[in-house]
């Protein structure tokens, strides 16, 4: 109980506001021996990192009035096909950002790379690339696999930034369609460039954080 | 996002949108609610890891090609 109750500390963490110092450096010891919740605050922090991209680009007014006219009590008329107008068009300015700045950065010569990704004698026929980028302090990852083994229900592929030492970083999961194709953006912490190799695993969804044994594809990283 | 943002519960989406979109601290949250300070703390993360579950979801199933 006392561990839900620190992690649920982790959004307000990332957005600098524990205020109480107290908190923080609690939050900070638990995160050193705790490895869920650092895997947790990864996740976490992807999805502040997107709000906050997408809050940066371009406020939607009228989502915030909608949602502000919520918290007052009050439920406007047609507020879910504003909501969405609203929502879709943020979305896309999101993405004519992203695309500009992929666009910008191709003109400019900004260093991405490719990695393909190698398969492993259990699944043979598989395949991908991952496209990093260099985002801010993060990495920004597309990472796109074919061949895959098809998942049963409770499985999902994991990305890892990976060393030899056997010490790893999550990038995310995901699953994969018809074909065993999938195409998806991760994104990784600044500490990613520590770690030589890439890695997807298979993993059982049992509640156990650690990496399985069942390297599908591997990649490596070559140091700049 | 948006559709992600759309998949959550209203509590969270609320707590995510006032915190990003609006900018409000914690606190200021806390008091525009009516809901006690920890709760929108452990709220905020809470919806941060619903919104991440949500887009990872789906953007595999949008994204495969066939």
């Amino acid at each position: 109980v006392a561990e839900d109750r620190i992690e649920g500390l982790l959004g307000a963490y990332l957005l600098g506001e524990l205020s109480v110092e107290e908190e923080e450096r609690e939050l900070e010891r638990h995160l050193e021996v705790c490895a869920e919740c650092r895997r947790e605050l990864e996740r976490v922090r992807q999805t502040h990192n997107l709000l906050r991209q997408l809050a940066a680009n371009e406020p939607p007014a009228e989502l915030k009035e909608q949602v502000l006219a919520q918290v007052r009590g009050e439920t406007p008329a047609h507020s879910i096909s504003r909501w969405w107008f609203w929502a879709s068009a943020a979305a896309a300015l999101l993405l004519v950002a992203v695309l500009s700045v992929g666009l910008f950065r191709e003109i400019t010569g900004d260093p991405s790379f490719v990695v393909p990704l190698a398969a492993t004698e259990l699944a043979p026929e598989a395949g991908g690339e991952a496209r990093i980028e260099e985002v801010g302090e993060n990495f920004q990852v597309e990472l796109e696999v074919w061949g895959m083994p098809e998942l049963k229900e409770d499985e999902y592929y994991e990305m890892w930034y990976y060393a030899e030492d056997g010490g790893r970083i999550s990038c995310g999961t995901f699953q994969v369609g018809p074909e065993g194709r999938a195409t998806v953006n991760l994104t990784a912490p600044a500490s990613a460039r520590d770690y030589p190799e890439i890695e997807i695993t298979r993993e059982l969804d049992d509640g156990n954080p650690e990496a399985s044994d069942e390297g599908i594809l591997e990649g490596e990283l070559r140091s700049t | 996002v948006a559709r992600a943002l759309s998949r959550i519960p209203e509590e969270h989406r609320e707590v995510v949108t006032l915190a990003y979109f609006e900018g409000l601290s914690q606190r200021e949250i806390s008091r525009r609610t009516g809901v006690p300070l920890g709760t929108i703390k452990s709220r905020t993360t809470a919806a941060l890891k619903r919104l991440h579950r949500s887009l990872l979801n789906p953007a595999a199933e949008e994204t495969h090609r066939g």
